[in-house]
């Protein structure tokens, strides 16, 4: 079985951890997905480019339909049997609601490595998150390349953990006690309710789905 | 998971002499001990299990602040098969679950002198620390800027009941202690590290401790934190 780091090296995508730059995600990807690696059936990444990192998820996912996103429309080239391109803006909320209709399947996946400005990956989550099936992971790279807006950012975060510690919490009393914030629960929308767990890097999140 | 889980055969075959206790896992030890660590009470178990699997044979130290009627001290114990096990709790009674792999130390843990005389006279790196102490969360930041320090590369600092104390919101205080740490830590890319210490003029404020976080998991109720 060929990891998924090794992958990465040959296609020279910026994810690998030997390229100059790197950002050296591979090695968490190979924690959260070589679990998933035969088992996934559907993987979505926003952001496609040179076409290396959707090559890299097809031959790791080898059961997986790969879905990419871009706005680029010469990435259309990229299209082949599991490989399935859309064109369009990841902040365009129709164009994500025609994209998440023809993926008929739920996500086991999605990457967000498109536009990394904040307000743009935080809508195509809100409209992609609920998409993705129980326990299957939504993943934001590059999450502190925009920091114009940090209010938005700390917003965004601490949404998920006030979604995280309200959703199932293992001691009722302590349910009780964060309920009591007057208006909480119904400032939490739903999506933030559906976050099982969270995990923050320097530089990437991934999510959880209960 | 499969490499771990294989670790564990390796160690039943080695190990000759407990055999029985060592072929359960943590939330069966955790009924044995009725700890409120398992799953009918906390749920925590699977997830310690998920975490600390591939650390039971090697961790060496593993310290837990609360020791409480001394269960999970003893469920620890059972379950790393080579570590010392470190206790700390202000009641002075819980000083008779001290012997053989246990080790008991009585103080406050927000008392950092307290805390330094801890780490000074146990066996470091630390692989694991668990804090089920007060709970409460002005003792969460003193703790874990003293012991933070002491856990080896790679090693966990958990912190249970997180929502104990008040809302998730008065936690989330906490939480932006943990992530300005994380996002300033090492950068992946050196184009947004600069741009994040420009912004970051506090950096000196910033404690060491939290500079060497490498990542945060959260979970309802109980978090994770990776040293780098």
């Amino acid at each position: 079985m060929i990891g998924l780091n090794e992958l990465s090296n040959s296609y020279a995508t910026d994810k690998n951890q030997t390229y100059t730059y790197a950002h050296g995600y591979t090695k968490t990807y190979e924690e959260y997905f070589t679990p998933l690696q035969y088992t996934a059936k559907n993987v979505l990444e926003i952001g496609v480019q040179s076409g290396e990192s959707l090559r890299l998820w097809q031959d790791f996912f080898v059961n997986a339909q790969i879905y990419g996103i871009d706005i680029d429309p010469s990435c259309q080239r990229f299209n082949s049997e599991r490989q399935h391109i859309f064109i369009g803006y990841q902040s365009d909320v129709n164009f994500l609601n025609i994209v998440e209709e023809s993926i008929k399947e739920p996500i086991d996946i999605i990457i967000d490595d498109g536009s990394h400005l904040m307000k743009d990956y935080l809508t195509s989550f809100e409209i992609l998150f609920p998409k993705i099936k129980s326990e299957g992971l939504y993943v934001i790279e590059d999450i502190n390349y925009d920091n114009r807006d940090p209010v938005l950012f700390n917003n965004f975060i601490s949404g998920l953990t006030n979604g995280v510690l309200l959703n199932k919490t293992a001691c009722s009393g302590n349910r009780e006690k964060t309920l009591e914030v007057p208006g909480l629960e119904q400032q939490l929308t739903n999506i933030q309710l559906a976050v099982n767990s969270f995990y923050l890097y320097d530089n990437i999140i991934f999510i959880r789905r209960q | 998971m499969r490499l771990a889980r294989l670790s564990i055969i390796v160690g039943i075959i080695k190990n000759t002499i407990n055999k029985e206790l060592i072929m359960k896992n943590l939330d069966e030890l955790s009924h044995n001990y009725g700890t409120d660590k398992n799953i009918t009470g906390h749920w925590y178990t699977k997830l310690y299990e998920e975490y600390f699997t591939p650390l039971r044979e090697s961790a060496k130290n593993v310290l837990e602040i609360g020791v409480y009627n001394g269960e999970s001290i003893r469920l620890w114990k059972d379950y790393f098969l080579n570590a010392e096990i470190y206790g700390i709790d202000i009641d002075p009674e819980d000083k008779q679950y001290e012997g053989g792999r246990q080790h008991i130390f009585i103080g406050d843990q927000s008392d950092v002198d307290f805390l330094n005389t801890v780490v000074d006279s146990i066996h470091y790196p630390l692989d694991i620390i668990i804090d089920d102490g007060s709970h409460r969360m002005s003792d969460y930041i003193v703790t874990f800027n003293v012991l933070f320090l002491r856990l080896r590369s790679q090693g966990w600092y958990v912190i249970e009941d997180v929502n104990y104390d008040g809302p998730a919101e008065t936690f989330y205080e906490f939480m932006q202690y943990l992530i300005q740490g994380v996002m300033l830590d090492r950068g992946m890319n050196l184009g947004q590290r600069d741009k994040a210490l420009e912004q970051q003029t506090n950096l000196d404020k910033l404690a060491q401790a939290q500079l060497t976080i490498q990542d945060i998991h959260i979970y309802d109720n109980i978090i994770f934190i990776r040293r780098s």
